[in-house]
């Protein structure tokens, strides 16, 4: 139980992160737009930063999406089936099979993060020519946490703690509206 | 091997059908896959989709897009606009579904998120309707249609994820679809003005309040609810059109611009903000995590033989260009049925283009009548986020029976787009044609 609070709360703080770049990002960009038309002056960095903030984004919030069950699902069909089986059929995908996978996926992210750290590996189309390994550890380090939050809601499911399907998706949306 | 990419999809869609998130069905399928073509390399080769993924710098657009939607939806601006729009467009017949569609489609216009634009007007349009006792069917099919109205009118993610599997201009395309999304506009609004003036009992059109103003206050209200979002939307699609600012700036400006607005209007607060960023890095996650799987689906099938697949079957049936539209378009319109647009798009799109491009088929053209097609899976059962979305926010009274029966008209409308978007070339291209700079 403390391991799978442990989990979210990983998950919360690599969110947090991503909350925080996502408002650098938009910065990032503005300040490239004005820095061309206005100050006629473009910035080397503008094209890597925002692909790489945007992957970085993307996998920080993957396991914290996963914890608000915003994964999209179609569940017409499997909402008919019984709440236990449908538990346990998510259950043993994400522990058996889904863990397994990224796990294996973040381990050879971070094979190439440390491969890239011990090469100096930089970006090799772009001008600006940054080192990679920053964004590569990133890539890791979300997958890491994605793998770690497949273990904690799996878990859940078998335990039946949580219900598959209790959030659709962009769904979510409404909660915040109301 | 060759029966490696026949196996995919119906064990794809077991997996989606058992409940199993889409993203991680693909996934899972293509990881299976990837096992039996490329053994102990599998992860390794499958890692490249990850990272090419989230390398991409056209899809850095999406949380910036997200964003200034999500800012969006929770100023006092869509209040305002629907109150303005009841003011001039209220006293004609069904005149509180006809501003609901205008005011759909001014905020698709200025936001690139589906659902939050169909709940933000849901929510007050919904009671506004049934206080003046509007058909149920009517008020449902006109929340899904205007609401599906963001896939076709730029900016739109759709267009975004669409240019980059496909390799297309994002600006052309966003160019591409404005006329096609003016006509869903403009023939949304045929089909209520007619329904109300043959059956007025079902769109009774209302006296606001507003409307005995004197014409110079009625311009001030006007005015003061429909420039910010024009101002918007002028920035966004401007600098995108005039070839100012790559896809990826324009939602960074939008971003920065809807901040801006919500602040102007006093209306940003800390709540707003971490919700609206808390929003935004779900939607992103979600939407990317589909394209990793999508990719590594598609490019399993292709490498285990299904491109081979798929061109013995064109050649089977012996298609030429406008066969092949068809084949390819029904393709999608039944998908549309079972599965999310995204998922139609990552699993449909790389299997079609090597396709269209050997036939000789426009791109562009060809991709407009794809969004045009995949709206329609945003309003037919049983995989209808619209409806998903209304029956989220609709009260009781309005039931399924409701929904299913009042999006029907809508889809028809959709379809005759389509038509006019296929006979007439022209209206997807000829926009793309004209602007520079793209």
């Amino acid at each position: 139980m403390v391991l799978l609070k442990l989990i979210d709360g990983i998950s919360n703080v690599f969110a947090w992160l991503a909350k925080l770049l996502l408002i650098i990002l938009v910065f990032a960009m503005m300040y490239e737009v004005v820095a061309r038309y206005v100050f006629n002056s473009p910035t080397l960095w503008a094209f890597d930063i925002s692909y790489m903030l945007n992957g970085t984004i993307f996998l920080l919030a993957a396991g914290f999406t996963l914890k608000a069950d915003a994964h999209v699902r179609i569940d017409f069909l499997s909402a008919a089936l019984p709440l236990k089986l449908q538990q346990y059929l998510n259950g043993f995908f994400y522990l058996l099979i889904l863990l397994p996978i990224f796990s294996a996926f973040a381990y050879t992210a971070t094979d190439k993060a440390l491969l890239a750290l011990n090469n100096g590996e930089v970006e090799s189309v772009s001008p600006w020519a940054p080192l990679v390994w920053p964004f590569y550890l990133a890539i890791a380090a979300g997958l890491w946490g994605f793998s770690l939050q497949f273990l904690a809601d799996g878990t859940r499911y078998v335990l039946q703690l949580k219900t598959p399907g209790d959030h659709n998706g962009e769904m979510a949306i409404t909660e915040d509206t109301q | 091997m060759d029966l490696i990419p026949i196996l995919m999809f119906p064990a794809l869609f077991l997996l989606i059908f058992a409940g199993i998130p889409v993203a991680f069905s693909l996934i899972i399928i293509a990881v299976g896959a990837a096992f039996l073509v490329f053994g102990d390399l599998a992860i390794l080769q499958l890692y490249g989709p990850i990272l090419s993924t989230s390398s991409n710098f056209i899809l850095a657009a999406i949380p910036l897009f997200v964003f200034m939607g999500a800012i969006l939806e929770r100023t006092g601006i869509a209040l305002r606009l629907f109150q303005s729009l009841q003011i001039w467009v209220g006293g004609l017949p069904g005149g509180l579904a006809i501003a609901t569609i205008l005011m759909c489609a001014t905020f698709a216009a200025a936001s690139g998120v589906v659902g939050a634009v169909e709940i933000v007007v849901g929510l007050m349009a919904i009671p506004a309707m049934q206080k003046y006792k509007y058909d149920g069917g009517l008020i449902s099919g006109t929340i899904c249609a205007g609401g599906s109205l963001g896939t076709i009118i730029p900016p739109s993610i759709v267009v975004v994820v669409y240019a980059s599997i496909a390799q297309l201009s994002i600006g052309q395309l966003f160019a591409a679809t404005m006329l096609p999304g003016l006509l869903m506009v403009v023939f949304f609004l045929i089909y209520i003005v007619v329904r109300a003036i043959i059956k007025p009992e079902d769109a009774p059109s209302i006296k606001s309040a507003e409307a005995s103003l004197p014409l110079a206050q009625k311009l001030i209200i006007t005015a003061k609810a429909m420039l910010p979002p024009l101002l918007l939307i002028f920035a966004v699609l401007g600098s995108l059109l005039a070839g100012a600012a790559s896809p990826t700036e324009a939602a960074a400006v939008g971003a920065i611009g809807a901040l801006l607005l919500a602040a102007a209007f006093k209306e940003l607060n800390k709540a707003t903000l971490v919700a609206s960023l808390e929003v935004t890095i779900r939607v992103t996650a979600m939407i990317m995590l589909i394209v990793v799987g999508g990719t590594m689906f598609t490019s399993l099938f292709a490498v285990s033989g299904g491109g081979q697949l798929v061109r013995d079957m064109v050649d089977y049936f012996g298609f030429e260009q406008i066969g092949l539209i068809v084949f390819f378009l029904s393709i999608v319109f039944v998908a549309g049925f079972v599965l999310d647009w995204i998922s139609i798009v990552l699993i449909c799109i790389p299997i079609f283009t090597p396709f269209i491009k050997a036939a000789g088929i426009d791109p562009i053209w060809f991709a407009i009548m794809v969004m045009v097609v995949i709206q329609t899976s945003y309003l037919t059962p049983p995989m209808a986020p619209s409806i998903f979305y209304l029956r989220s926010i609709a009260p009781k009274s309005l039931t399924y029976k409701h929904m299913y029966w009042g999006v029907l008209p809508f889809v028809i409308m959709q379809l005759l787009v389509l038509a006019v978007v296929a006979i007439w070339p022209g209206t997807a291209t000829y926009l793309p044609s004209i602007l520079v700079g793209l």
